[in-house]
């Protein structure tokens, strides 16, 4: 892959060329996309950019990935450990095998009887944040063993 | 949030691990309350009836915990309607075992499965309530905190 800068536009402009539009090319175009915090989603045929914020939580479901905002539910294009690498310093973090949570929309946290932490989302949903990623969230959050 | 493929699979796999342990643990006991009781066999209808009780009672285990039916509902709900439907279900099946009936003599053996019953769910919700409500108050704090210090950065 060769990159060059040309400083002629006006505008800030970047264009791939490449042999096949393949996975790869696709993979590069995203994490240009996520540059911006904007990820492309579908949903019924049409293509929407949604800013990273407005993201509850991203789910894989039998090797689909699906976005869901606040009252929304898109498909994307990525899969999810492509989502934990690029989103990981904009507050995202995976609960689980199949999700990765945005932090900064979870409403309220709580420990349950079998070892679990029900995550609260801002709209009400409820996520369950499985028994391997407790002690990543527990460092995430700076909370103390023992706690 | 919706289902996968992976949480049907893993229902089915938590029935055949269950069903495989219960009725393995039922045999054992079973072989040694006749071993007990100098009884050279075990009848072949105590067997069937003990795989039905086996698969009714890991069923409504499967149903309350595996990630399938209730994937959102809170561990203390979802352990409320385990103890409730698990009770109902021994006490029918006690009834047409034979095991409980409506005499006397086995009165205190029904109040002492009710009371143990009661016991463990009292326990539970104490748990709960007392333990884990604090756990509560310290996890949503620190998420504040952690909010509170990406808003400002």
């Amino acid at each position: 892959m060769r990159i060059c800068i040309h400083e002629q536009s006006k505008e800030l402009q970047i264009d791939i060329y490449c042999k096949r539009k393949d996975d790869y090319v696709m993979r590069l175009k995203r994490h240009l996309e996520l540059f911006e915090h904007k990820l492309c989603a579908k949903k019924g045929g049409e293509t929407f950019y949604i800013e990273a914020s407005d993201v509850y939580y991203f789910e894989t479901v039998d090797d689909r990935t699906f976005l869901y905002t606040a009252n929304d539910v898109f498909e994307i294009g990525m899969r999810l450990y492509e989502i934990d690498s690029s989103l990981e310093e904009f507050g995202f973090m995976r609960i689980s095998k199949s999700v990765i949570v945005n932090l900064n929309r979870v409403h309220s946290l709580r420990p349950q009887l079998n070892r679990t932490v029900m995550a609260t989302m801002q709209n009400g949903e409820r996520l369950i944040v499985s028994r391997s990623y407790i002690k990543r969230l527990r460092n995430v959050l700076k909370i103390q063993e023992g706690k | 949030m919706r289902y996968s493929k992976g949480d049907i699979k893993l229902f089915f796999i938590w029935l055949r691990n269950g069903i495989a342990f219960c009725v393995t643990w039922l045999l054992i006991l079973g072989i040694l309350i006749c071993l007990i009781n100098g009884i050279e066999y075990v009848p072949l209808s105590a067997l069937n009836k003990m795989f039905l009780f086996a698969c009714g009672g890991v069923l409504i285990f499967c149903i309350w915990f595996s990630p399938l039916p209730f994937k959102k509902m809170r561990f203390m709900g979802r352990l409320s309607g385990f103890f409730a439907s698990f009770a109902l279900y021994e006490l029918v099946s006690f009834f047409l075992s034979g095991l409980f009936t409506l005499s006397e003599t086995t009165l205190p053996l029904m109040a002492a499965f009710i009371g143990i019953m009661l016991v463990l769910y009292i326990m539970c919700i104490l748990i709960d309530k007392y333990v884990y409500a604090k756990q509560d108050v310290i996890y949503t704090e620190k998420l504040r905190e952690y909010q509170r210090k990406r808003e400002g950065e």
